[in-house]
């Protein structure tokens, strides 16, 4: 790894959560709804007057041109703040950290769960395509892809809490709470993660390294464990680097079917809510996350394989 | 720097992963027993600004309380930390205070601190609706509270129970300190609100320990909690689990009939439904029972006007049925000046039923020859008048939270009512206002301190606003409450927000 190698991604990351800030805010102000109505019809219990909807527009700034209102909330960021909720009588940064915790779980555990999955099925398929197993891995991938996460949220809800009694519902705080999240989440990830390493070691095992191995009397698990795979964990590392950045997505349908206090809800939340600090907290945080981890993935590349010189001279 | 990772590290990390996970799944059981029970909601009574009630919402929990109570049917305001009040002039009300009531940290309540309590709020949160401001409370002495109110104003002692005029003590508002049931030591943000038996507590005992209540916003998900017994009750079960839930031999469920009602607001300033002739069309081909049974699973009642008959001065009774009557809707858009223009109407993609209900009346409008487009809004655009302006229709539930629901009739038929002042003011038009007759009837409701001249305004404010067509009624609620066989069923209320948690416990 290089330090100008780093130096340029976070340059470039920078630009990019510049862009993307500017972008939400612009999309934010043009959307339909006025924050101000909306906050105060709740806190009043009925329709404000004129004056009070007034009145919140110039406490909170949203009186002024939507350019003005973006470099305001982009000059208090390069200070730390990122401003006030319309609801809450909180800073957005706390209500993030309250928030990211319970979304950081649920990505690892749906990654765990995802992992559990995709790297048995996938070399089991690899090792004999268009047996059992392969035929198996391969239903359970396009059912894991086709159904959508709510579903088999309500349909492991059903089974483990209703029917076997075995999990709470709703909730966060404990393993078990976390258990059937993660497997909705992740079993979307895994039936990708699935097919590619299927896929990729299948290539790989047609290789002449492989063969090579083999003739020198190593055992199967050796040579797909310790050879082959290690070569087809790459593209899978690339994926999941990238599932993992779209995780919120997918997180929004679990913490609500889970009832889990996280940043996908915060955000939906605030869309509906129109609450612009709030919005633009999360995207940035978002923004932030999905580029830190395709960083971290890029310079993994360096530690699985040892002939990827991350950043470095092309040999 | 360099390291390799061995596919024993790997796997043995996935493995210890998927083990952990299951010994959690072993180690579960905050089964709820003994004397503590949950309930669920469908929002978190934490989330969102309580400052004033020190970070719990005031709906719903057994904390705060008010000056009077509407009664469970919803048929008269009660004395509650007040005994008895009256009018000394037309604008000041004495109110006379309990004796015997403390706070959660251990102050006694008197007309001081309830004045202290209600100043701070409306300075806070100027509830213009209840024609109070922050100076309108005066401890005349210790038991004597003065409200002064800004204008004539009848339904003062019943808009008091109101749960946003629940009463805080003014010393801290760290944590809710009220005179309830039940106290919370701490309030954490977006987190279930805990709370305690209050051993003072002036009332009935609460039988319980400890009730707290969970946030759960959706519908499913409280439905299978109630089930899986992870929660001991829930309000807002889904209507459509009702046969379900009944046939459960663990969990008893109920409807109760709310002071809350669904309709197509329609506007009489938007073209095409500017035409009064169309607008009773459209009331005749509207066929409410059937939407009560097939949409509403039989949970609840067709409406003939604004307001349900349990608010006291509805007009229900004396409301004509319109229909429904295909034959003279059609005969009356023959009538109109319609011309085939698109009728439009809204929807909040946060009530399903009411998308169902829009499809359904946009099936029976084209049988009447009027051709119309349901549009769906989330709810940050759904209720702003720039929206509801565009409209012909919008499908709204309305109803009234505090014992007076006076305020729904200003609210949306007076020309400086919510729904209608901006447009009025800005465009000299409005939305569902019929003009300077109905504004006087409603005044003089507004303020009459006699009921039998409020009642007489008021229905004939319905009477008019129904004979030229100003909404579509479709169904008065009824809302659905679920809760474990093995409990005691809490004074139920006809506003969901004011139920009264000191009966509820274990069987």
């Amino acid at each position: 790894m290089h330090w100008q190698y780093l130096f340029r991604r976070l340059t470039l990351t920078a630009v990019t959560l510049v862009l993307v800030s500017a972008v939400t805010y612009s999309l934010t102000g043009i959307a339909p709804g006025d924050p101000a109505e909306l906050v105060l019809q709740k806190q009043l219990g009925q329709a404000p007057t004129t004056e009070q909807i007034e009145a919140f527009r110039a406490k909170h700034g949203l009186d002024e041109p939507i350019h003005w209102q973006y470099l305001h909330w982009f000059g208090d960021l390069l200070q730390g703040d990122l401003g006030q909720s319309y609801y809450h009588e909180r800073s957005v940064s706390e209500l993030l950290m309250d928030r990211l915790p319970g979304t950081v779980k649920l990505a690892a555990g749906g990654l765990a769960v995802s992992l559990a999955v995709s790297l048995p099925t996938g070399i089991l398929s690899a090792r004999r395509p268009q047996g059992l197993a392969d035929h198996l891995s391969q239903t359970i991938a396009l059912l894991g892809v086709a159904m959508p996460n709510f579903w088999l949220g309500y349909l492991l809800i059903f089974a483990f809490s209703l029917k076997l009694g075995l999990t709470p519902v709703y909730g966060s705080g404990t393993l078990a709470h976390l258990a059937l999240p993660s497997i909705t989440l992740g079993t979307g990830l895994a039936a990708v993660q699935t097919r590619l390493l299927r896929a990729t070691l299948q290539d790989t095992l047609g290789a002449e390294f492989v063969t090579a191995a083999r003739t020198r009397g190593l055992s199967e698990w050796v040579v797909v464990g310790k050879h082959a795979l290690r070569n087809a964990l790459l593209p899978l590392l690339t994926v999941v680097g990238l599932q993992l950045g779209f995780v919120l997505n997918g997180a929004v349908v679990v913490e609500v079917v889970f009832q889990r206090p996280g940043l996908g809800t915060l955000l939906v939340d605030a869309i509906f809510d129109r609450n612009y600090p709030v919005v633009q907290g999360v995207t940035l945080l978002a923004g932030v996350l999905f580029v830190s981890v395709n960083t971290v993935t890029d310079l993994a590349y360096g530690l699985i394989d040892p002939r990827i010189n991350v950043g470095g001279d092309p040999a | 720097m360099q390291q390799t990772l061995s596919r024993r590290q790997l796997l043995g990390g996935v493995a210890s992963g998927a083990v952990a996970m299951t010994a959690g799944c072993q180690s579960l059981g905050a089964e709820t027993g003994g004397g503590s029970k949950t309930v669920a909601l469908s929002q978190s009574l934490t989330s969102g600004d309580w400052s004033m009630y020190g970070g719990a919402a005031p709906y719903y929990s057994p904390m705060h309380e008010t000056l009077t109570a509407s009664s469970h049917d919803f048929s008269e305001i009660e004395p509650w930390l007040a005994t008895e009040w009256k009018t000394v002039d037309d604008t000041t009300w004495e109110f006379r205070l309990r004796d015997d009531v403390t706070f959660h940290n251990g102050e006694d309540l008197t007309a001081d601190v309830v004045a202290q309590s209600l100043s701070a709020l409306l300075a806070d949160r100027p509830l213009g609706w209840a024609k109070v401001t922050d100076e309108s409370f005066t401890a005349l002495d210790d038991r004597t509270l003065q409200i002064e109110t800004v204008a004539r104003f009848g339904a003062l002692a019943g808009t008091l129970s109101h749960p946003l005029f629940g009463i805080q003590h003014p010393s801290s508002y760290e944590r809710p300190i009220g005179t309830g049931p039940f106290e919370a030591e701490a309030v954490d943000a977006d987190s279930p609100l805990e709370t305690v038996r209050f051993g003072d507590y002036w009332g009935d005992e609460p039988q319980l320990e400890e009730l707290t209540f969970e946030g759960i916003s959706d519908p499913t998900t409280r439905s299978t909690s109630l089930q899986s017994g992870d929660i001991d009750a829930s309000f807002e079960i889904p209507r459509q689990d009702y046969e379900l839930l009944s046939a459960n031999e663990d969990i008893q469920v109920r409807t109760k009939r709310e002071p809350r009602a669904g309709s197509a607001m329609v506007n009489l300033y938007n073209s095409p439904t500017d035409d009064a002739d169309l607008r009773r069309a459209l009331n005749y081909a509207v066929d409410q029972q059937a939407i009560v049974e097939s949409i509403l699973s039989g949970i609840g009642a067709p409406a003939k006007g604004p307001y349900p008959p349990m608010i006291p001065w509805s007009a229900h009774d004396d409301l004509p049925a319109y229909g429904p009557n295909l034959e003279r809707a059609r005969e009356l858009v023959e009538q109109s000046a319609y011309d085939g223009e698109d009728v439009e109407l809204h929807v909040s993609s946060d009530t399903p039923h009411m998308q169902l209900i829009a499809t359904r009346m946009q099936e029976r409008f084209a049988e009447i020859g009027v051709s119309s487009t349901v549009r769906q809004f989330g709810r940050g655009s759904f209720y702003t008048t720039e929206q509801r302006a565009d409209s012909n229709l919008t499908l709204i539930e309305l109803g009234s939270i505090n014992g007076a629901a006076d305020y729904l009739v200003r609210l949306q038929f007076h020309s400086e009512g919510g729904d209608n002042a901006a447009l009025h003011e800005s465009e000299g038009t409005g939305l569902y206002n019929l003009g300077p007759d109905v504004d006087d009837l409603i005044e003089t409701g507004d303020q009459a301190l006699d009921e039998e001249t409020k009642h007489e305004a008021y229905r004939e404010v319905q009477q008019r606003v129904m004979e030229h067509g100003v909404l579509v009624p479709v169904y008065y609620k009824e809302y659905v409450f679920g809760q474990r066989a093995n409990t005691t069923v809490p004074q139920m209320h006809a506003v969901p927000h004011m139920t009264r948690w000191t009966e509820f416990a274990n069987e």
